[in-house]
């Protein structure tokens, strides 16, 4: 009896000791890194130069995954190096693919009533590399989004060439690499240090920051009576064109400032550089009032009616004036040291 | 009624249940032959009755009987007499202030002890005497000579001498003295235009934030020389606009371009300060 007794107890044991080790193994081999190679590195491992243009250090891994989401769902990413191209298409989905780079998933933030995601945030699982220094985000050689046409974009860079399509509003943060943005209905914010910004057949309220790139923007609008249009450039030029915000503020250090387009009725504009030159080429039927302070000089093809001007001597002189019947449509011209002048618009 | 007829405070015992058993049956046997006695316990009883309905609520409630009330009252002196000191002087204190008479009396002396230390604070009383005060000292024959005339007249040989008081300057002098300050002078030593301040404060503190960044090497030469240039433009057109406006300050035209040379200058320092925010907040 006490021997049946022992062998019972004994064989329970196996079992629970069998049990335990069991899972214990198969947690550490889900948390444990893997095992480091035998041999050493032949050569200590240098982190890389991170230059504008070149592409990323492919992980050398595709990663593509899929998530049904709200129609106006948010999403959230930060791309280290690549190229990013962002679309918007007419399906309920989220689609990654991450070519050539880190592998990512897709965290959930927030449901909607449908129990849809409203906002995702695309997380990079790579814990070595690149994703060792920027915990989060992901790198590759390409990484294209493709979302529906009503979600908000809010993406981060290090080092990334920018394309967003067809989004309803687009908000981009650039270290360095140009941004390009077009078709996006109700809003850009787009900052980089060190590329170009490119918007185009686009409405609503844009901010657009470029420390040494240049800015370009046609057909662009705003969504609703307010909408403002903001730029700022260091050294970069500034090219606009069919702009039909009714407030624009364009400012720039040394860099030139182009406007070709109507003014708009009761629109205030304002265009300053500190060295440059400031251009404008109007339409022959434009009625605004001018004010242009200017050190170079201050010309204009189109029939100028002077009211005031400051004839004193000095480094800067100013000019108050109406072209066509006025109208209560005000553009205001600053330069310090280069020219200013109206021309005809072609 | 007989002799052996007992008094209302007997039959209320009686009701009450307070004579001995002896006691009791004795009034009971005289109630039964004793017509009048008989009618005087209906009475007590009918009244007995009445007064305990009416306080049937407050008879309801518990009532110590007079042996906890014995209890409670010694242990009340037990505890008394085994209390500390300092117990013993607090509840002292505390009754005697729970006094209206005591606690009035105490008021009082606070408030006239905080009047007495102010007054004994208040400075030297001084005599007033203003600064453009004069007194008028005649020389010689004084008031008398004045009081003889009937009519005051102006002697030229009696010219009075004028002393100035004693200066002594008053509280207020002294407050305009500490409320003047020089103007505002800028970092090369000159006074600064109007609504300057403001932003020469902020871009000096911007630029220890830029300088340290240069410093540690976190902006690339590239973005450097952008920097560099635009910085040199920006003071370039600073300096010209600012001696531009200080030879003639209603050059409204130079001063426009001057505040907004230093707007640039501010967003220029921001750029560089925010993209290194940019990095850390991606790390």
């Amino acid at each position: 009896m006490s021997m049946n007794n022992l062998c019972g107890k004994i064989l329970k044991l196996a079992v629970v000791v069998s049990l335990i080790g069991t899972v214990s193994g198969a947690i550490s081999a889900q948390t444990t890194p893997p095992a480091k190679p035998s041999h050493p590195a032949p050569w200590p491992a240098t982190p890389r130069p991170v230059w504008p243009g070149v592409p990323a250090p492919p992980d050398g891994v595709t990663t593509e995954r899929a998530l049904t989401v709200d129609p106006n769902m948010n999403l959230t990413l930060c791309v280290v190096e690549g190229r990013v191209t962002v679309n918007g298409w007419g399906r309920p989905e989220l689609r990654v693919l991450v070519r050539e780079g880190s592998p990512f998933v897709f965290k959930v933030k927030e449901k909607g009533k449908g129990d849809q995601p409203v906002w995702v945030t695309l997380v990079g699982t790579s814990s070595a590399g690149v994703g060792k220094a920027f915990p989060g985000c992901v790198t590759g050689e390409a990484v294209e989004v493709d979302l529906p046409t009503g979600a908000t974009l809010d993406l981060r860079g290090q080092e990334t060439r920018t394309t967003v399509d067809t989004v309803k509003k687009a908000t981009i943060k650039n270290v360095g690499g140009n941004i390009s943005v077009r078709n996006v209905s109700d809003g850009i914010t787009a900052s980089t240090y060190e590329g170009d910004i490119t918007v185009e057949e686009s409405k609503g309220s844009m901010q657009l920051d470029t420390t040494s790139g240049n800015i370009i923007a046609f057909s662009v609008g705003p969504s609703e009576i307010g909408d403002t249009f903001r730029v700022k450039t260091n050294s970069g030029v500034v090219s606009l064109q069919r702009l039909e915000h009714r407030q624009v503020e364009v400012g720039s250090i040394s860099g030139a400032v182009y406007y070709s387009g109507p003014i708009q009725p009761a629109g205030a504009y304002s265009f300053g550089t500190n060295n440059g030159t400031v251009r404008l080429f109007l339409p022959n039927n434009t009625n605004c009032m001018i004010n242009a302070t200017y050190g170079g000089s201050f010309a204009s093809e189109l029939p100028f009616k002077r009211g005031t001007e400051d004839v004193r001597s000095g480094p800067v002189r100013s000019v108050n004036g109406t072209l066509g019947s006025g109208g209560d449509a005000l553009v205001r011209l600053t330069n310090n040291s280069g020219g200013i002048s109206i021309r005809k618009l072609p | 009624m007989n002799g052996n007829c007992f008094d209302i405070g007997r039959i209320q015992a009686f009701l009450d249940g307070e004579l001995s058993h002896e006691e009791s049956a004795a009034v009971s046997s005289h109630a039964a032959l004793c017509p009048s006695c008989a009618r005087e316990l209906a009475a007590a009883e009918d009244e007995s009755t009445a007064v305990f309905a009416a306080l049937e609520r407050e008879l309801d409630s518990l009532v110590p009987t007079h042996r906890l009330w014995n209890k409670i009252n010694d242990a009340i002196v037990d505890e008394k007499k085994n209390a500390p000191i300092r117990t013993k002087v607090w509840a002292g204190l505390r009754a005697a202030f729970l006094s209206p008479t005591v606690a009035i009396a105490a008021s009082l002396l606070i408030v006239l002890g905080i009047s007495a230390a102010l007054y004994l604070r208040r400075p030297a009383p001084v005599p007033f005497e203003s600064p453009v005060a004069r007194r008028v000292v005649p020389t010689d024959q004084p008031a008398q000579q004045a009081a003889n005339d009937p009519e005051p007249t102006v002697s030229t040989s009696t010219r009075p001498t004028i002393e100035r008081a004693a200066y002594r300057p008053d509280n207020e002098t002294l407050y305009r003295r500490a409320m003047y300050y020089p103007p505002p002078t800028s970092a090369l030593g000159e006074n600064y235009l109007p609504g300057e301040e403001s932003y020469v404060k902020t871009i000096a503190s911007l630029s220890k934030t830029v300088n340290e960044q240069k410093a540690s090497g976190a902006i690339r030469p590239s973005e450097r020389v952008s920097y560099e240039r635009d910085m040199a433009v920006v003071n370039d057109a600073i300096k010209k606009l600012r001696k531009a406006v200080k030879r003639d300050p209603k050059n409204e035209s130079a001063k426009q371009i001057l505040y907004a040379s230093y707007q640039n200058k501010i967003d220029l320092l921001n750029s560089v300060a925010q993209r290194e925010e940019l990095v850390a907040s991606l790390r």
